[in-house]
């Protein structure tokens, strides 16, 4: 089983949305798939489940030993596709969620997921390369980087990439899988620009081809509480996110089943 | 200028170097590195219960009755004249050789609380004051002990000062001692000789704890850090005793125990622990640091810091 974080420094850049519809995408592909949200603020059981509130999910399970995974798996309309709710601890409940506090528990979660016959967990997590998403990025394989394309984003990426280098002291085996722009204006010459300087200064297999434009579909899509790809209107961001796997799946340290 | 408001904002250069390095497989190299002072089996530190040796392994009682009948063997060797080398402590496998501990610190030490030592005991037998013994003789003991030819060693004033702990079975058949006689919560304390220099007494007290414990190796220094007895020569672990006996010492104070002070331990490689037993004395706060594979139980550590506190001639312990 792969198990791939969707992390950023900064918030608001779309890790939400691009964990979704990947979820939402490899699903589709046939890959049974685990969505889990690692965000205390829960914005994939918000986007997703009216019942999200009520949901024992993810900081459940690192607050309780006794607590198992198989517990916590909500499976959805796609047969494919399971969710995993943040629950009703949140990361402050535990402590101010401490690098390294849940490393353990996370391990054993992604482990039992493992064993429950996923072959892809996509984790969303919350802003910022500490406490929790620390341990997440401790346990994942990969790490996909949504990075919004507007100047102010494109300057966090140093400290970033500064985090994600000590966070694979932790854990050597993490595999940088790549930046992908997200909320790309094609009508405003200071997102294109943001998102051109990037590109100019990564490596090129550091930066995803795949953009994810800014679209009022997507909001749309979280009011109705479905991937954006379901939506009537949705092939061509079902298309996006389609090339996006692919493009993920076509690396070369993009391994299904490692770990 | 185009892209000039990230550009200015950021180290091109620096940013890329970061994402390659990102990009490349971590080298393990580092996070594989063995602790270079602890050597290539130190495995961490642990919290481990403490056992008590008297309800060791099968392993370690095995272990425990080698190196008895190992012990033993040795001695008699000397005592037949068999064994040219003299007895001297057993290599401590698996970590760096030991370092010859400068001469002038050992000496200083040594003189010094064999001095402060003798006065009182000469004042009160009313005997005249011994002369504090010539560095030649006060060095390390264990260095004392490879200089001695092997008839000195199985002399009648050495065999006097030894130890001779009551093992009867192990006496007539030293193969088949039952692991139960090496529990050293059962030991006696070993008879220190008075009036001796102090050097002497430590390494009839190292001779005594070897046959009594299987001890690897150990060293005794005083609160900061003076050499009175080492086998060791490794810094840092001293230095790790000296952290722990003095955080033993403060919580002792707190709850006001002024004697038994608890013996902290870490684990330092496998089947291998350091532990500290720290004695205060009217020399102040001693720290004696033993090697072994298992952590010793109160009654045994009880034992050892008496009779450590009878070689230094400081039978009533002195709260500081």
């Amino acid at each position: 089983m792969i198990t791939l974080a969707i992390t950023s420094q900064k918030g608001g850049v779309g890790k939400t949305t691009v964990a979704i519809n990947l979820a939402h995408a490899f699903a589709r592909s046939g890959r049974k798939t685990l969505l889990v949200d690692s965000d205390p603020q829960g914005s994939v059981g918000l986007s997703l489940t009216r019942q999200s509130r009520h949901l024992t999910g993810f900081y459940d399970l690192l607050s309780d030993p006794a607590m198992r995974a198989e517990s916590l798996i909500v499976p959805t309309r796609l047969e494919t596709l399971s969710l995993v709710a943040s629950g009703h601890s949140s990361a402050y409940e535990l402590g101010g969620g401490v690098m390294g506090s849940s490393l353990h528990r996370v391990r054993s979660f992604f482990k039992e997921v493992k064993e429950q016959g996923f072959e892809i967990c996509i984790v969303d997590t919350a802003a910022g390369l500490f406490g929790a998403t620390a341990d997440v990025l401790g346990s994942s394989t990969g790490v996909l980087l949504p990075q919004q394309a507007e100047p102010l984003g494109v300057r966090s990426v140093p400290k970033m990439l500064e985090a994600l280098t000590r966070m694979r002291v932790v854990n050597p085996g993490l595999q940088v899988l790549g930046v992908v722009m997200t909320m790309v204006q094609q009508h405003l010459a200071e997102s294109l620009d943001a998102a051109e300087a990037l590109r100019n200064i990564l490596p090129p297999e550091m930066v995803m081809r795949t953009v994810i434009p800014r679209d009022d579909l997507f909001i749309r899509a979280s009011a109705k509480g479905l991937p954006v790809g379901v939506m009537d209107e949705g092939a061509g961001a079902l298309a996006v996110f389609d090339g996006l796997r692919a493009e993920l799946e076509g690396k070369r340290n993009f391994n299904l089943y490692r770990g | 200028m185009k892209n000039d408001s990230v550009n200015q904002w950021i180290d091109a250069g620096e940013l890329r170097s970061l994402a390659e390095s990102l990009l490349q497989p971590v080298t393990t190299e580092a996070t594989e590195a063995p602790e270079e002072v602890y050597g290539a089996h130190f495995v961490g530190f642990t919290v481990a219960g403490p056992v008590d040796l008297g309800e060791a392994t099968a392993q370690g009682r095995v272990r425990t009755v080698a190196m008895r009948s190992l012990s033993e063997a040795r001695g008699k060797a000397n005592e037949a004249g068999l064994v040219s080398a003299p007895e001297s402590a057993p290599p401590v496998a698996n970590f760096p050789g030991p370092k010859p501990v400068p001469e002038t610190v050992t000496t200083r030490a040594a003189e010094e609380l064999a001095a402060t030592h003798h006065e009182p005991e000469s004042q009160a037998s009313g005997q005249p004051v011994q002369e504090a013994p010539t560095p030649a003789q006060v060095e390390s003991p264990f260095r004392l002990a490879q200089e001695q030819p092997a008839q000195s060693a199985s002399s009648a004033e050495i065999q006097h000062r030894r130890v001779v702990i009551p093992t009867p079975v192990a006496q007539a058949h030293p193969q088949v001692q039952p692991a139960q006689q090496t529990a050293i919560g059962t030991i006696p304390t070993a008879s220190a000789p008075s009036g001796q220099p102090l050097a002497r007494r430590m390494q009839a007290f190292g001779t005594w704890l070897k046959r009594s414990v299987p001890a690897e190796a150990f060293f005794v220094c005083d609160r900061n850090g003076e050499i009175i007895s080492d086998e060791i020569g490794n810094e840092k672990l001293i230095k790790v005793a000296r952290t722990l006996a003095h955080a033993a010492s403060s919580a002792g104070r707190q709850v006001g125990d002024a004697g038994g002070l608890s013996s902290p331990f870490v684990k330092i490689g496998v089947d291998r622990v350091l532990q500290v037993i720290p004695k205060r004395s009217k020399f102040g706060l001693v720290v004696l640091g033993v090697i072994v594979p298992q952590v010793m139980g109160r009654e045994a550590v009880s034992v050892i810091a008496q009779s450590l506190s009878k070689t230094l001639g400081d039978e009533v312990s002195v709260p500081v």
